[in-house]
């Protein structure tokens, strides 16, 4: 369609309608699928914030564990055996070798717990937290000082405080480990030992607790890995969780390996659902609307279309009939209202068209219409038919006696007098022009048309109207021709009515006031 | 309709019962007459403070054995008679301190009490317990003898 037929006069209600409701089921769906999608982001979001807490809480739990097992441990080795024993005695003699040796003894012949630490190093200190000797076994390579976390943390104590265990996660050279720091002697200090493990092989655990591949990586440099997961982790969510050390370093980096797919197929499923719900409920709400439309607005209006095309063609004599909703009923009542007003006003258009204004009998034209119908119809029925010619005598003279509005009251009384002069419903009495009148008279004899001529002249005679310019009376006389006959086909209305004039001429020329009538047969 | 707050109205006065039930669960109380109440850091001075300081575990063996606080003698309160007190303090006026698992046993109260009828003049009562040593990070002995 070119732009320039888009004419708002060449859409229909229909249409518009239509392409309405369609816009509606359109952005019904465009809503749906768009708030399904935020939906489905925000759930996934949500659930993302629960797993990041999820894994939060559990590295904290494995922290925990290891603290209790580390703790556990530290005060076992320092409260007795030969750790203890031979701190004491190096404190006599300065000599730190045997104090190594027991500091390695854990790492030869194990200890309680074993299991579930990985042991690194044990070192022991002073009272003022001076390094004093570690375990050769473990790493290489560890600074031989108190961790800097654990320094602060340790230094300017007294009394009961000193004889708190202390822990931290710390780390050098992009390596992190776990410490507690017990007091050597229990309850009466005489220096520390600190016992240090990898945390890593306890944080794989969270692999178990999350129930999920896990991997571990350096939280200061990614490309130092501890752990990976041993399948693949294409197509999951990773979840992050930054496991700090205790000076605020990002000691590991621990990531859980979500099925993204498995936690979304509940939200999708209710997504889906809901979306259908509602683009159903919204479509079905659509088709009754769309059913209603019909049945109410676009039948009927069709209908009333259709009915007035019909009565708009000419066909005046129907009237509409539609049954709709009260504007579909008044616009009915209303049109049917106009339809009687034009019916009404075309009927007296019709009457003022064939009446004389002034006399308000038939005029000319309706004389014409009637002689010729009566004519045909006298030639299939063999019937007589008679046209009398009437004429006031010296009219002229009257209006320039009387003036023309007396004229015209005048020629109202004679034509009034005519009428009354004929009885018979089919007789027509018409102002054939000016002060000339004519009568039709159907079935009829030429005696009869005679006394008819002469109930006119008796009629007009009666009215006594003065004429003092006449010259054959004192009073309003009338000459009358008439003529009679069987029509013919050969012959046509005029003929009759030529006739007839023949007939006034000769009552004229005979001196007026009176009738001539002739028939075919005498003529 | 009736029935069914029936049942609703019981299974709550259950759930009710049963919680006032738990929290009914026995505390050993705020104080001891006649006692002295130390918290963990307060054991640690007395300790280091008073070298003739009795420490006595009134827990369970078992728990005793698992770990305490160094130098403690373990004494269960529902064994505890006065021979056998006096076989580890002979002393009235030696001070005995009295410890078990913590605010929810009354195994110290009640031993604590005991010791106090016995005679003891110089009674010290750690409430907290080994519970609140552990949380502290007390110092734990394994030692046996």
């Amino acid at each position: 369609m070119r732009l320039t037929n888009l004419k708002i006069s060449n859409i229909s209600i229909k249409t518009l309608t239509v392409t309405i409701l369609i816009l509606i089921a359109f952005a019904s769906v465009l809503v749906s699928v768009a708030s399904g999608k935020y939906f489905f982001k925000t759930a996934q979001e949500a659930q993302l914030y629960s797993l990041n807490r999820v894994i939060q809480v559990s590295t904290k739990e494995i922290m925990q564990e290891l603290h209790d097992q580390v703790y556990s441990i530290a005060t076992a080795l320092s409260s007795k055996g030969v750790i203890f024993s031979e701190y004491k005695k190096r404190t006599r003699t300065d000599d730190n070798e045997k104090l190594i040796i027991a500091l390695n003894d854990p790492f030869v012949t194990g200890f309680v717990g074993a299991y579930s630490v990985e042991l690194i190093k044990i070192r022991a200190y002073d009272l003022d937290l001076n390094f004093v000797a570690e375990s050769d076994k473990g790493i290489k390579g560890m600074p031989q000082k108190l961790p800097s976390s654990l320094y602060q943390m340790a230094q300017n104590r007294r009394g009961s405080e000193r004889t708190k265990a202390l822990y931290s996660l710390w780390q050098y050279a992009n390596q992190s480990h776990y410490s507690v720091l017990v007091p050597l002697g229990g309850v009466f200090v005489t220096g520390y030992l600190e016992v240090v493990v990898d945390p890593v092989t306890n944080l794989v655990k969270l692999a178990e607790k999350m129930d999920s591949p896990v991997s571990i990586k350096s939280g200061m440099d990614e490309n130092i890995i501890y752990y990976l997961p041993d399948k693949s982790v294409k197509n999951l969510l990773p979840v992050n969780y930054i496991l700090e050390t205790g000076m605020g370093e990002p000691a590991y980096q621990l990531t859980s390996y979500e099925d993204i797919e498995k936690l979304s197929e509940g939200v999708e499923k209710t997504v889906f659902n809901s979306i259908t719900m509602f683009v159903g409920l919204v479509l079905i709400i659509l088709i009754i609307s769309a059913w209603l439309f019909q049945l109410f607005l676009f039948k009927p209006l069709g209908l009333m279309l259709n009915q007035i095309k019909i009565i708009s063609d000419g066909d005046l004599s129907r009237e509409l009939k539609v049954d709709g909703l009260s504007e579909i009923d008044s616009l009915t009542v209303e049109f049917n209202k106009m339809i009687n007003e034009v019916r009404s006003r075309e009927e007296e258009l019709k009457k003022l068209s064939i009446i004389d204004e002034l006399t308000k009998i038939y005029n000319r034209r309706k004389f014409d219409e009637v002689l010729k119908s009566e004519y045909f119809s006298a030639c299939r029925t063999k019937l007589p038919l008679a046209v009398l010619m009437v004429d006031i005598d010296y009219f002229k003279n009257y209006n320039d006696t009387y003036g023309h509005p007396e004229g015209d009251k005048c020629l109202k009384k004679v034509a009034a007098a005519i009428m009354n002069s004929v009885s018979r419903s089919s007789d027509l009495v018409a102002r054939y022009g000016g002060e000339e009148f004519v009568v039709v008279l159907p079935d009829i004899s030429e005696s009869g048309s005679q006394a008819v001529a002469r109930k006119i002249i008796t009629n007009i005679a009666e009215l006594q109207i003065a004429h003092s310019a006449s010259k054959v009376s004192d009073i309003i006389t009338v000459s009358i021709g008439g003529f009679t006959s069987v029509p013919s086909v050969d012959h046509n209305p005029d003929f009759i009515v030529s006739e007839a004039d023949k007939s006034l001429y000769q009552s004229k020329s005979e001196g007026r006031n009176k009738f001539t009538v002739r028939s075919e047969v005498n003529s | 309709m009736k029935s069914v707050y029936l049942v609703f109205s019981v299974v709550f006065s259950l759930l009710l019962f049963s919680g006032n039930t738990w929290a009914q669960k026995p505390m050993a109380p705020e104080k001891l007459q006649g006692t002295i109440r130390v918290d963990a850091e307060a054991v640690v001075d007395l300790m280091v403070n008073t070298p003739n300081l009795v420490i006595i575990d009134t827990r369970k063996d078992i728990e005793f054995g698992k770990g305490h606080i160094q130098g403690a003698i373990s004494m269960l309160d529902t064994k505890m008679t006065i021979e056998g007190l006096k076989k580890h303090v002979p002393e009235k006026s030696t001070p005995i301190l009295l410890y078990c698992n913590g605010e929810r046993c009354l195994r110290s109260s009640r031993a604590a009490s005991f010791a106090l009828d016995a005679g003891y003049k110089l009674i010290y009562w750690f409430r907290g317990g080994w519970n609140e040593w552990i949380k502290k990070g007390m110092p734990i002995s394994n030692e046996t003898d």
